[in-house]
């Protein structure tokens, strides 16, 4: 029995390369930020690989977060395509649903982007199936061999075959797949039945466009990576928008799940850290330099959704449903033609960033304003090696006061803080009291350099009374990519009434679907006794376009509880009850799990004596000058220690703002836990 | 700029207030049961304050903008100023703020300390009210009586408590009870959802602080209207426009309108458009000033939200009884046209006055396309109701989209996935694609409409569409071309026949079996001289086939020239007015020139307007002496031409 092995999570952001390598033996987390190379991503992967060879073990699991895919889509990198489609529809991708990229109205200039296959590559195929699957028109050879002939000239890199009616037929697709692989062998083929066979044909295609867009591109980038694995004796894992790793074979083959890799790493992270810290209902709040992205969980599940758009165009797969506000410590602060303040979504970014950054940026920003309320200080940035310049800052805000007769920055500042922090607390709003959750039962969990700093300011906004702040808040995608079960889902559609519905009939469909990913699941590495499912029916009231996923509590409950269930829900969430009415279900999920023993979270040493200040500094808080405001160090607060604010706690890549009012505590664990102790100071 | 007194206080109060309005849409969407609503989205939401000026809104459609609120007051006048805690009143008469029958709208006071404080409101169109014909909605309305069940205000909810009567007589007299009871649930669902909101920010805020946020945010508003307004020249502005087919005589309906800026202030005046007509071509003055608003938002600030105070700078006048302030019992179904062509009358006024934001005009109707049937496979009669979009209007720095809702329009799709209509109705969706050839010419080309192809399977169905914009195409601006009118065609036997005698308004036409109705829907207009378009775009657009190379040399090549003639303008006292619109003589060379002769005769021109909107006029022959055209004082002051100026012609009509 040899030693065993090391895992490793490698979060590759813009920026910088996040790492975290689990040393079983005695069971260190060790964490390193890498320098990221935007044209060569994989380059800052190696080296995290070099550092774990360091530790001379075998490694035994490497999960990446990966904006690969992401970056692809929005830059319009992606691959060369050419579409396949029933004849009188080569248009669908480019007409959609006829909407509008948002925000447009009133905008006289507001533009589609333009399409991912120009309208030339799309070519048409004689067939047609109706809606229940049945062949109305048989595919025609002779439409599909002048097809192919006409592939074989344009030359695409991958091609994409979207029939109507398909998800409830294949046939055709399968047929049309085998003649353009034997016409352009080696040149990846996606069929729209393959990827999400539900109805909705622009929805279907759009999807498999997007995936066929980025199959080509991250296939290179994940058989790469993963060559250097197998000389390690080992296989590369990627981070899926569902919270879930993938193989990198099924993250090649459907790329499309990737979109939001990262993010959902920041949430497993977060997952991990709160279920050792025995919190299980709690809104994520990560603060980057343009936007915040918050992601609501509840039981230790993140929300899921079906419902967003890239490029111009919806991407219908389970993801994690995290909503996005421009607010970030980049954000600009400008004033609107009638005099008020608004505070981005422009945003100086990382270059020229803030003005106290000192590299170019002139205009006053969310870190300006932090700085001048004290809440920074000048050397509170990555353990000084960014020195701020107050002067900068000063100067910013006041040429910005100038423009509407407002002479003290301060205010000026303190306007600012309040606009950011209403955006981050609208956005909470979204993924709670618009979705039926009241965020008073949540606790916050901010991420990010800059989440920890708002994290009081926004909990009292929403009426939240306690915030955790996890150790290393830059840090937790990468010890997310870790702890991240692999995850499959499985999705059937299904037509008709619940009433109707045969018992037999859905449990056998469930078995099904059930056998076809514990089959994956083993092929993935994951044998019969690491395997968990769970299932769920998307149910609709009869009428309605859209319903509400409802999770089952075993695979046979009975479709009489699980209605109400639903109506239960959907009342609370909408405000609407229609108990008793017919109830549809829309289709059948399978959740299937590979599961992984997450790493036990090391203790964080005890504190040993008082609790001191490092240092005093003028800090403006709500509304109230501290003159000698206390500084904490956060790597010196020992587990155990308590603190009151109006306090600051700096630490590498991260400052986090006591508020007045909220008590501070370090737990077993070295996470923050404050608490508000008085509410006298709500607005 | 002024000084705010707590600019940061009145940001933050604003984006509550219209969050508020966001959570009532969300609530609509999801618990209404017509697809007009959940994938229509035809419906709008706001906040106004205790007097019923609008408060906020979010992304509504903008065609209920000033119905949502003038609707409010009306209400509030109608009871006398009195309304109580726990009443709902609901209202769809055009006539008192209302739009057309189906927009029905709920409207709740809001209360604290006994005291009025806002209104919650709601106008949902509902998918039958009656009528006529199946969905109510049809080209061939002559009377209101035809266009379904028209509500004055009454209390749907008294203190509370539902009134039965009137719940039981909406369901008496629409087609599909259960879905129009179910969408009125899903509204007062939604007026729920904003009256707890509004209740939660109000206890946290306080009653007074609340008020006198929602006094500064309309003071705001109207300030910022203001500085937009003094920033154009003043002066007077006028322009004109058609809508197709008074059922009487077959010809034009006439939409005049006058701009005068003064300082910070903008009044426009109708005088001079058609008396109302027996079709449903007319509007309540309520719709008027929606479309004014919505066009002059696009042109001067089009990034800020709305609120009442934006309108307070602008007055709106039209005699009574014309089209745009029509009196019972005009029909007024066509108000979505309505509306959509006083905003291109909007924009051709102020076009060279305000030119940053204008573009190419788009399909200027909703294309309301309906078809009831009964579907063999689940013996259910259903009705089919589409509204495709056309393409949107070429502006400078771009061209139009295809197919795309436009700027006046909200955000969502025109058109349903062509697997859920053969799922539910009797029918099959042979094609759907682009329409080559249809985007204005220009250099910046208006988007492509779409061509959509709907065969019936049921052995009857029964065909209605309301569409204007058939005859009259979408113009182009500063030289720009016009796009390709809307048309709607059915396909029987091998030939074509035509549904209807006016194009465009269709009442109940009898579908048979195998029937194709081609659908196809308007390009946007032009923007800019097309021989000044970029030929990489131009090679790009035969590639891509969005311009079939016949059309293309047409347009951009050197025969481009030849069906434009330049003329010079001659000063006369009169503009020549005849059967719905204006005259133009011409000499006969100068017809033949552009195409028409005796056995062709003259149709439609434009009359070229380099640094705006053209003006449309009906060629005649006149004792003009070649080379020259006579223009009137009002056409002259339009186009901003002076007394023997060069105008450019251009034939629309073959």
């Amino acid at each position: 029995m040899g030693k065993p092995p090391i895992r490793i999570g490698i979060d590759a952001g813009g920026t910088f390369t996040d790492c975290v390598i689990h040393d079983p033996v005695g069971g260190a987390l060790h964490i390193r930020k890498l320098p990221s190379t935007a044209q060569a991503p994989e380059r800052a992967v190696m080296a995290a690989l070099a550092l774990a060879d360091r530790l001379c073990g075998p490694i035994g699991r490497v999960v990446h977060g990966t904006t690969v895919g992401t970056n692809a889509l929005l830059e319009g990198r992606g691959a060369r395509l050419a579409l396949l489609t029933t004849a009188g529809f080569r248009d669908l991708l480019e007409i959609g649903r006829t909407r509008r990229p948002a925000p447009g109205l009133f905008d006289t200039s507001a533009r589609k982007p333009p399409p991912l296959i120009e309208r030339r590559h799309r070519l048409e195929v004689v067939e047609r199936l109706g809606p229940d699957g049945t062949v109305w028109t048989p595919l025609d050879p002779a439409s599909l061999a002048r097809a192919c002939a006409k592939l074989a000239q344009i030359g695409p890199e991958a091609v994409v075959i979207c029939f109507l009616h398909a998800w409830a037929n294949p046939d055709h697709e399968r047929q049309a797949r085998a003649a353009v692989e034997r016409a352009l062998p080696g040149v990846p083929v996606q069929i729209s039945a393959d990827l999400l066979p539900v109805p909705g044909e622009f929805e279907r295609l759009a999807a498999s466009t997007i995936n066929a867009y980025l199959r080509p591109r991250m296939a290179r980038y994940l058989e790469a990576l993963d060559r250097q694995l197998a000389e390690r004796n080992t296989t590369l894992q990627v981070m899926g928008s569902n919270g879930g790793a993938m193989t990198a074979a099924h993250a090649a083959l459907q790329p499309i799940r990737t979109i939001l890799s990262g993010p959902a790493g920041g949430i497993q992270g977060a997952r991990h850290v709160c279920r050792a810290a025995k919190v299980a209902d709690f809104i994520t709040c990560d603060m980057g330099g343009t936007s915040t992205d918050v992601c609501l969980v509840q039981d230790l599940i993140p929300g899921e959704s079906a419902e967003s758009r890239m490029a111009g165009l919806p991407l219908t797969l389970p993801q994690i449903d995290i909503h996005t506000v421009g607010a970030g410590g980049g954000s600009l602060a400008r004033w609107e033609p009638e005099g008020l303040l608004r505070v981005g979504p422009e945003s100086a970014g990382a270059r020229p960033g803030p003005a106290a950054y000192g590299l170019g940026g002139t205009e006053m920003t969310l870190t300006d304003a932090a700085l001048l309320l004290g809440w920074l200080g000048e050397s509170s940035l990555a353990g000084g090696a960014v020195r701020l310049d107050r002067e900068a800052a000063r100067r910013a805000a006041t040429d910005l006061g100038r423009q509407a007769g407002i002479d003290d920055p301060l205010r000026l500042a303190e306007g600012i803080v309040r606009i950011a922090v209403t955006h981050m607390a609208m956005a909470i709003r979204e993924i709670s009291l618009a979705r039926g959750h009241d965020p008073q039962d949540f606790t916050l969990v901010p991420m990010g350099g800059a989440g920890p700093m708002f994290a009081t300011l926004v909990a009292m906004e929403m009426g939240m009374r306690r915030v955790l702040v996890p150790l290393h808040p830059g840090n937790l995608s990468a010890l997310g990519l870790i702890a991240a079960d692999l995850r499959h889902d499985v999705v059937q559609s299904h037509g008709g009434r619940a009433a109707d519905a045969d018992p037999h009939g859905l449990a056998e469909a469930f078995a099904r679907m059930r056998q076809s990913a514990a089959w994956r699941l083993v092929e993935d590495g994951f044998p019969a006794g690491r395997q968990r499912f769970h299932y769920a029916l998307d149910l609709r009231h009869a009428g309605h376009a859209e319903g509400l996923t409802v999770p089952l509590r075993h695979a046979g409950e009975s479709m009489k509880a699980v209605v109400r269930r639903f109506e239960e829900r959907f009342e609370t969430r909408f405000g609407l009850g229609k108990r008793g009415g017919a109830v549809e279900v829309a289709a059948l999920r399978v959740v299937a799990l590979g599961r992984v023993v997450p790493p036990a979270l090391p203790p964080w040493p005890r504190q040993r004596g008082p609790v001191r200040a490092m240092a005093r500094r003028v800090l403006h808080l709500e509304g109230r000058r501290i003159g000698q405001g206390p500084i904490y160090d956060r790597a010196a607060l020992g587990a155990g220690a308590r603190l009151d604010g109006p306090a600051i706690i700096e630490e590498y890549g991260s400052t986090t703002v006591v508020a007045p009012g909220w008590r501070a505590r370090v737990d077993a664990l070295g996470n923050l836990r404050l608490t508000m102790t008085s509410d006298d100071r709500r607005r | 700029m002024t000084a705010v007194a707590d600019p940061a206080r009145l940001a933050v109060l604003r984006e509550l207030l219209i969050a508020i309005v966001r959570d009532m849409r969300t609530t609509m969407i999801r618990t209404a049961h017509s697809s007009v609503i959940t994938e229509g989205h035809d419906f709008s939401c706001a906040l106004l304050d205790g007097a019923g000026e609008l408060i906020a809104q979010s992304e509504d459609s903008p065609a209920h903008i000033f119905p949502l609120a003038r609707q409010a007051r009306l209400a509030l006048a109608h009871f006398g100023g009195r309304l109580d805690p726990g009443d709902v009143v609901i209202g769809n008469d055009p006539y008192q703020g209302g739009t057309h029958l189906n927009d029905v709208a709920l409207i709740q006071p809001l209360f604290a300390g006994g005291r009025r404080i806002a209104f919650a409101v709601v106008r949902g169109h509902l998918a039958d009210v009656g009528g006529n014909v199946p969905g109510s909605i049809s080209g061939g309305a002559r009377e209101i009586y035809q266009e379904g069940l028209r509500i004055p205000f009454a209390k749907l909810i008294a203190a509370g408590r539902p009134v039965r009567a009137i719940g039981d007589l909406i369901r008496a007299n629409v087609r599909l009870p259960e879905a129009s009871t179910g969408d009125l649930e899903a509204m007062r669902a939604c007026l729920r959802t904003g009256a707890a909101r509004l209740e939660a920010l109000r206890a946290r805020i306080g009653t007074a602080a609340l008020g006198r946020g929602m006094a500064d945010i309309l003071a705001l508003g109207e300030r910022r209207m203001r500085a937009a307004i003094a920033a154009l020249p003043a002066g007077r502005y006028g322009f004109e426009d058609y809508f197709d087919g008074d059922p009487h005589t077959g010809e034009s309906v006439f939409l005049r309108l006058t701009v005068t800026v003064t300082g910070d202030r903008l009044d426009c005046d109708f005088a001079g458009s058609a008396a109302q007509v027996p079709a449903p071509l007319n509007c309540g003055l309520t719709s008027t000033e929606t479309g004014v608003f919505t066009a002059l938002k696009a042109l001067l600030d089009p990034k800020s939200p709305i609120n009442g105070g934006a309108f307070r700078p602008i007055r709106v006048a039209a005699p009574v009884g014309t089209i745009v302030n029509a009196q019972p019992p005009a029909a007024c179904g066509g108000f979505g046209e309505m509306r959509r062509r006083i905003e291109s009358v909007t924009m051709g006024a102020l076009a060279a006055a305000a030119p940053a934001n204008i573009a190419g005009d788009t399909k200027g109707t909703s294309n309301h396309v309906l078809i009831g049937a009964t579907n063999p496979a689940h013996r259910r009669t259903t009705v089919f109701y589409e509204w495709p979009a056309g393409g949107t209007g070429g502006f400078f720095g771009g061209d139009g989209s295809s197919a795309m809702r436009a700027y006046d329009e909200g955000d969502f799709g025109s058109i349903l996935p062509v697997e859920l209509v053969e799922r539910e109705h009797a029918l099959m969706v042979e094609r759907c694609e682009l329409r080559p050839d249809s985007g204005g010419a220009g250099q910046f080309r208006g988007g492509l409409g779409l061509r959509r192809d709907l065969r019936l399977l049921a052995e009857t169905g029964v065909l209605s569409v309301l569409s204007d914009r058939n005859r009259v195409p979408p113009f182009g601006v500063c030289n720009g071309q016009s796009g390709a009118p809307n048309r709607f065609r059915v396909w029987r036997d091998g030939a074509f026949i035509a549904p209807s005698e006016i194009p465009g308004k269709i009442t109940g036409f009898r579908l048979q079996k195998g029937d194709r109705l081609i659908v196809e829907t308007a390009g946007g207009g032009g923007y800019g001289d097309a021989r000044l378009r970029a030929p990489e775009s131009i090679a790009d657009d035969l590639r891509q086939g969005y311009v079939s190379p016949q059309a293309a040399a047409a347009l951009y090549g050197p025969a481009a020239q030849g069906r434009e003639l330049r003329l010079r303008v001659v000063a006369v006292d009169h503009d020549r007015f005849a059967k719905g619109g204006r005259l133009i003589g011409l000499a006969p060379s100068d017809l033949r020139h552009l195409g028409w002769t005796e056995e062709a005769p003259p149709g439609l021109l434009e009359l070229v307007n380099p640094r705006g909107a053209p003006l449309r006029a009906w060629a005649v022959v006149a004792h003009q002496p070649a080379g020259t055209v006579s223009l009137g004082p009002k056409a002259r002051s339009f186009l901003a031409l002076d007394d023997n100026a060069v105008l450019a012609i251009r034939p629309l009509s073959a």
